[in-house]
């Protein structure tokens, strides 16, 4: 029962690196016919998110394999894993971070109403920065750049007012919201049922994107 | 139209408000009309024009004494590339 829980949660993982690649592709196909730095940044962002997801998703493969075959190697192994939790966090933490920057590169480019919801957007996320300090923890960095992007994103949606910019919203989100479930998985380490709905949330919000994208793809020019 | 603040256009965004025109006019269009829709002067229209005949993109033909540009394939399936790379861009809050 506990290693199907675990083959759904490696498949989600799963999904999620493949959606986070093909929506860095279509970021890359989206820069090489406009050359926009924004749609650079947001490829560089989904692509690293992907590798991330990726490398965590393989050790955990390998970790399960050797595990569930030599019980006496779990101290050397969980070393690995650890090893490989910190370079998943790193690489998140750097995708998050070119989110936020593309985004507050795009504010520079914008008009002055737009420039004033970023503001508002940035004045938000104070709380959360206030708290890092206190708490030094790599999920509580990824909750706050995140924050950050759901809320530009918000914003966005709101000046917009269409649905696919309400996909990326909620894509963000609830991406945001998987990474609070896993900080709350930290606190209670006897139950898993955080980590599983961290990883429903973070696939969910993979999935809004990959619709968002979906939807974009289908869109046709009338012929004369 | 005044605008209180001067976007910058890139060269592609150039290339595709003017295909957008000519396609607006039912694929066929003539400079002056072009113009306005790509709010271009008259000068940089033809300079850019003459840019998307070498592409391929754009054909120049003669309809009695009017000149006229119409889209090729190749020109619609770029505005029908570019048009799901400015949704997508949108969509994420990104201006290209």
């Amino acid at each position: 029962m506990s290693l199907n829980w675990g083959l759904v949660t490696l498949l989600m993982e799963f999904v999620s690196a493949l959606i986070s690649f093909i929506i860095g592709y279509y970021a890359l196909k989206g820069y090489r016919a406009s050359g926009s730095r924004g749609l650079f940044l947001l490829y560089t962002a989904f692509m690293v998110l992907g590798i991330g997801i990726f490398l965590r998703l393989i050790a955990l493969t390998y970790f399960a394999v050797i595990l569930g075959v030599h019980e006496a190697s779990q101290s050397q192994l969980l070393g690995l894993v650890n090893d490989t939790v910190w370079i998943y966090s790193v690489t998140q933490l750097i995708a998050y971070s070119l989110f936020a920057v593309t985004y507050i590169l795009q504010a520079r480019n914008i008009g002055k109403q737009s420039a004033a919801a970023v503001s508002v957007s940035a004045a938000a996320t104070v709380p959360f920065s206030a708290r890092l300090f206190f708490i030094p923890s790599l999920e509580l960095v990824a909750i706050t750049l995140l924050g950050f992007v759901t809320v530009y994103s918000f914003m966005n949606l709101l000046l917009k007012k269409g649905s696919d910019a309400a996909l990326v919203f909620f894509g963000f989100g609830l991406m945001m919201l998987s990474h609070v479930f896993f900080l709350l998985e930290v606190f209670r380490k006897m139950s898993s049922s955080f980590l599983f709905l961290g990883q429903l949330t973070q696939l969910a919000g993979f999935v809004c994107l990959l619709i968002m994208l979906a939807k974009v793809s289908k869109i046709d020019v009338p012929r004369a | 139209m005044s605008r209180e603040h001067k976007e910058y256009r890139s060269k592609t965004r150039i290339y595709a408000d003017i295909l957008n025109s000519i396609m607006k006019h039912g694929g066929k269009s003539g400079p002056t009309r072009i113009l306005y829709g790509a709010n271009l002067s008259y000068d940089r229209l033809m300079k850019h024009l003459s840019q998307l005949i070498e592409l391929g993109l754009v054909q120049e033909e003669k309809e009695g004494d009017e000149v006229v540009f119409k889209l090729t394939d190749k020109g619609r399936a770029f505005v029908l590339e570019f048009t799901k790379v400015e949704k997508f861009a949108e969509a994420f809050g990104i201006t290209i």
